[in-house]
């Protein structure tokens, strides 16, 4: 927030700034193997995604790995080896993502072994989808505000995903309660810029601390040098990939703004 | 063991200080020196013995002490702009002397004044054994350009070999490959915590209230300390104690005011000196942004009154603040509070007492409101602060400081400040409390006319106090392992660092010499910034029981040389500095509110060397300086860049200023500016990949790329309209970067608009030439 105050300043008021795209001499590094997987709470196909970094000076699609091995299991002893199905994903059959229970993913690729855990929390519902208004001078802008009683007594962690006329809007969002734990949570979700007659979607994971430092540390990045000094976020794997592994609940609601 | 140590070291002390002191008949001159048109004292004015190589310096109060065998002498005394007097003194016994000396007229001739200067034999630098040190003269700074023409103390700071700025028009700086918040900033002895304004841009010194500024570059004397890096000691103008002046400024985005005069003649006078930015009148004109608010201002108020003879008292205190908002929905203000009271007593003709209670503050203020939510996060940085010294003249070698010092610190991190608890369940932090202590003792010893050592030795202390909160212990990942609850206000721990510092100057001849010095500064509380750029939020931490004081020890030799007869100063210093106890950030840390904050926290070690080089001329009708700096900063953090040493951010290379003030004629004079750096070393993506639907970064190493060059030009001219008996008045002109430098302020990566597969870097660039102007007046 304080950078976008910033930027907002400088840009704005001093109306002397000016953007330009440059030629800076960047490192080159080898490619490394990103890893996605998700378990859902209440559905049977899970799905993970494994990939591999391209040079930043590349273009193209990012390639992917269809040769793992990739097998999930859950805190009561069920697993299951997942189906190549396309696009470097591996999917689960049948597999029931049970809240409380603790999964872990396992990727077998070149030699090289990838463990994950994670566990999904309890679910947090939204009760009510609102919506804040703001207006910035003659503009008017809406924020989703998922209305929810947070659980007391435990750390909860959210991660949203807003849709802005089936579009996703870019960014990563997250809350969690350090400043309302077991009342109900009201803070808007500061992202994309809706206005009247957009469809709004918004997604809700309750999901682990240790995905939500990952993501946080990824929102950290931002891709620049204004704010903190990037790094690869930590993640959840042991082994040396990129990518995270989340057991989480989801939940959408949508609403066609006024 | 250690106190064992102490009193060898003390010993050794006295012995040194004894075997100069051999009993003679000799008497002493003191007294103040003063500016004979304002009352106001002279701070480091000369007080020498003609034909001899005797002498003293005024100290931070106009007082002086000089002690000689019994005889006839020729006194001289001069000061930096002021017409240089001699006294013919028959001295048979002890004698007060005050002195009032008349400031250099600028508008008659100016060969008048360099006459005066050049009979005035500025040879100080070749004589003092005090290294990296830089005293600023405060109207030269009101000739050089700055940004919207808003003189600034710490934009010319940052133009001398050795200080190098944060950024783009950023008040912040680095010395000697010191972090930000390893300078220590003095007001009136008061630590100001964060010296910037609206983000950076401007500092919060008001020149129109600043008499004297002086930076030691890490070889500070042992009265100084509680950081690595450096001293930034300024001091602010008494007030007029003869008559009432107004003086002002009215700039394009500021206005200054200030009010002097005495409250009883020659007796006491007061000083009243205002700032404050309209930047946020301009808002209101552009619809979008009228419900915005964005300004800040700052009010610096000393009074000062003579008891006795002996005794006199001051009392000075600054108040600023910037206030930012968005709408009604969010609003951001922060600001420093600072106070002191000093009483300073003339105990016997050569020994001075001054003693200081300070006060001194640092917030922070975020205002939420959104629908039903409403609150504040506030944080705040307090310290309560005593300080007694002592300067004792001993005699015409030896002239001796000791004091102490005791800071009680309360630090409250972000805390929640709500009338209505809707959406809100919180568990504010305590604040957390600790005190600092140090003892010194200081001598400054002039062996014979070439030879003169400084030393001394600091003991500094800290005791982590109680907070009646819990405390945790961390494993190596961060994780806590332990907890345990803290006894309100109970002594916890208690560190100590013995800090002994030395400089030596050996003058070869009488315009040549040699300087050699050692100092260990320790510094017991820390900014945490995780951002390459400092913001008002950054947190102040004190040293707890998981972290260590942060410690330095410098090492600089440097070799200084006056040419065609003191008309130009060449200074050359190398520094090696070896840092402990570095903090850094895990990445990705949460740094705001975090009641487990320490767990983020990361510690290792840096080192800094560099070569820095500065030409002067400070006399003539062509005046100004060249400095360059060659140096390298790096840093070595467990658990940060697989543990191998990195460049820290305020590594830079090569940084190159130069400074040319030409008088055209008594009423005008013109300014440039050129500066050139190297970029920070920042850390760009070296890949990408998809993650969450989303294109993201990967990364190697940490600060291994470099921003592009920075420099530009930056020109000025000011015009002395008047200068009457009553009233005087001056128009300054300048422009910021005159060439359109698009200098990088930061570099974004983006995925192109049109073809989302292509990943470009987009520079943002701030000031691209920037005319001010500003009109200067003044009511006598």
């Amino acid at each position: 927030m304080i950078n976008t105050l910033k930027i907002f300043c400088l840009s704005s008021l001093f109306l002397f700034s000016c953007e330009k795209v440059i030629e800076v001499d960047l490192n080159d590094e080898e490619e490394k193997i990103v890893i996605e997987g998700i378990v859902v709470s209440g559905e049977e196909e899970h799905l993970v995604k494994i990939s591999k970094t391209i040079k930043i000076g590349d273009t193209g699609t990012f390639p992917f790995v269809d040769n793992a091995q990739v097998t999930l299991w859950d805190s009561e002893g069920n697993n299951q080896v997942l189906t190549y199905f396309s696009e470097g994903v591996y999917k689960t059959v049948d597999f029931l993502g049970v809240e409380g229970r603790t999964y872990t993913l396992e990727v077998n690729w070149n030699g090289n072994t990838y463990t994950a855990h994670s566990t999904i929390p309890n679910q947090v519902k939204i009760d009510s989808l609102t919506l804040e208004e703001f207006g910035f001078g003659s503009d008017k802008y809406y924020y989703p505000v998922p209305r929810r009683m947070d659980t007391p007594n435990v750390k909860n962690y959210y991660l949203f995903k807003l849709y802005q006329n089936s579009e996703r809007v870019e960014g990563i969002y997250l809350q969690d309660d350090q400043y309302s734990d077991g009342v109900e949570i009201l803070q808007p979700i500061f992202g994309g810029e809706f206005k009247s007659e957009d469809t709004l979607s918004i997604e809700m994971n309750c999901i682990d601390n240790n995905v939500y430092k990952y993501f946080f540390a990824l929102a950290q990045n931002g891709g620049g040098t204004g704010g903190s000094i990037p790094a690869n976020p930590k993640n959840n794997f042991s082994g040396n990939c990129l990518g995270y592994f989340s057991a989480q609940t989801k939940e959408v609601k949508t609403l066609i703004i006024p | 063991m250690k106190t064992r140590k102490q009193k060898v070291l003390s010993t050794l002390f006295f012995f040194c200080i004894s075997l100069t002191s051999i009993a003679q008949n000799k008497f002493t001159i003191s007294g103040n020196i003063k500016d004979g048109n304002k009352g106001e004292e002279i701070i480091a004015a000369s007080v020498k013995v003609k034909g001899q190589n005797l002498g003293t310096r005024s100290n931070e109060y106009g007082f002086y002490s000089i002690s000689l065998p019994e005889g006839d002498y020729t006194i001289v005394i001069y000061a930096l702009g002021f017409t240089s007097i001699e006294k013919e003194i028959s001295l048979d016994k002890n004698i007060q002397l005050d002195i009032a000396l008349e400031p250099v007229k600028t508008d008659k001739t100016q060969e008048l004044v360099e006459v005066v200067v050049s009979t005035a034999k500025k040879d100080e630098n070749i004589r003092q054994s005090t290294m990296g040190v830089e005293r600023l003269d405060t109207r030269e700074i009101a000739k050089i350009p700055v940004l919207f023409g808003e003189k600034d103390i710490i934009k010319t700071l940052q133009l001398l070999p050795g200080v190098k700025s944060a950024g783009e028009g950023n008040s912040g700086f680095f010395v000697r490959g010191g972090a930000a918040d390893q300078n220590l900033i003095l007001l009136d002895e008061a630590p100001v915590y964060n010296a910037s304004h609206l983000l950076g841009f401007f500092s919060t010194f008001n020149s129109d209230a600043i008499k004297d500024a002086v930076i030691y570059k890490g070889n500070q004397p042992s009265n100084f300390g509680g950081r690595l890096s450096s001293v930034l000691d300024i001091r602010m103008n008494e007030g007029n104690n003869k008559r009432f002046n107004v003086g002002g400024g009215i700039g394009l985005i500021a206005s200054r005011l200030a009010v002097e005069g005495p409250i009883v003649k020659e007796k006491g006078s007061f000083l009243l000196s205002g700032r404050r930015t309209y930047a946020d009148v301009f808002l209101k004109l552009n619809e979008d942004f009228k419900d915005n608010k964005l300004f800040f201002y700052d009010l610096n108020a000393k009074l000062n009154y003579k008891i006795s003879k002996k005794d006199k008292l001051y009392l000075s205190g600054y108040f600023g603040r910037d206030v930012l908002g968005v709408g009604e929905s969010f609003g951001f203000s922060w600001g420093n509070a600072t106070g002191t009271l000093r009483w300073n007593r003339v105990i016997s003709d050569k020994l001075f007492s001054n003693t200081s209670l300070i006060y001194s503050a640092y917030d922070y203020k975020i205002m939420i409101k959104s629908g039903d939510v409403d609150f504040n996060i506030v944080s705040r940085i307090k310290d309560i602060n005593f300080k007694q010294e002592f300067q004792y003249f001993l005699n015409t070698k030896n002239k001796i400081k000791y004091g102490l010092n005791v800071i009680h610190h309360t630090i409250t991190p972000g805390q929640i400040e709500a009338e209505s608890t809707a959406g809100l369940n919180f568990n504010n932090q305590k604040p957390s409390k600790s005190l600092e202590y140090a003892a010194y003792i200081n001598n400054e010893w002039s062996l014979n006319e070439s030879f003169t050592i400084n030393y001394g030795l600091r003991l500094s202390a800290f005791s982590v106090l109680g907070n009646g909160d819990n405390y945790y212990f961390y494993d190596e990942e961060g994780k806590v392992k332990d907890t345990t609850l803290l006894k309100n206000n109970s002594f916890q721990k208690t560190y100590f660092v013995p800090e002994p510092r030395i400089s030596m100057s050996y003058a070869v001849n009488t315009n040549t010499s040699i300087k050699l010095a050692y100092s260990r500064n320790a510094q017991y509380i820390h900014l945490l910034s995780n951002s390459s750029t400092s913001s008002p939020t950054d947190v102040w931490m004190g040293t707890s029981l998981n972290t260590k004081p942060e410690m330095a020890d410098q090492l600089a030799l440097g070799w200084f040389k006056n040419l065609k007869e003191n008309q130009y100063e060449l200074n050359i210093e190398g520094y090696y500095k070896q840092l402990y106890n570095q903090i850094d950030f895990r990445n990705g840390a949460d740094i705001n509110a975090n009641e487990i904050l320490e767990g983020e926290l990361l510690y290792g070690i840096g080192r800094a060397y560099g070569i820095e080089f500065i030409i002067k001329k400070k006399i003539g009708k062509l005046s100004g300086w060249f400095g360059y700096t060659l140096s390298k900063t790096e840093r070595k953090i467990e658990g940060i860049n697989n543990n191998e040493w990195y460049n820290a951010r305020q590594d830079r290379t090569h940084d190159l200023s130069l400074v040319v003030i030409y008088d055209l004629s008594p009423k005008i004079s013109l300014s440039c500016l050129f500066v050139f750096y190297t970029g920070n070393a920042v850390t760009f993506p070296s890949g990408k990949y998809q993650v969450d639907g989303q294109t993201q970064y990967s990364f190697t190493e940490r600060n291994e790329s470099r921003m592009p060059n920075y420099h530009r030009m930056d020109l000025g001219l000011t015009w002395n309209l008047k200068n009457k008996e009553k009233f005087e008045s001056s128009l300054n002109f300048s422009i910021y970067n005159v060439y359109a430098r698009e200098n990088a302020y930061v570099i974004n990566f983006k995925q192109n608009e049109d073809n989302p597969e292509k990943t470009e870097a987009v520079q943002l660039s701030l000031f691209r030439l920037v005319p001010a102007i500003t009109y200067n007046f003044k009511f006598k």
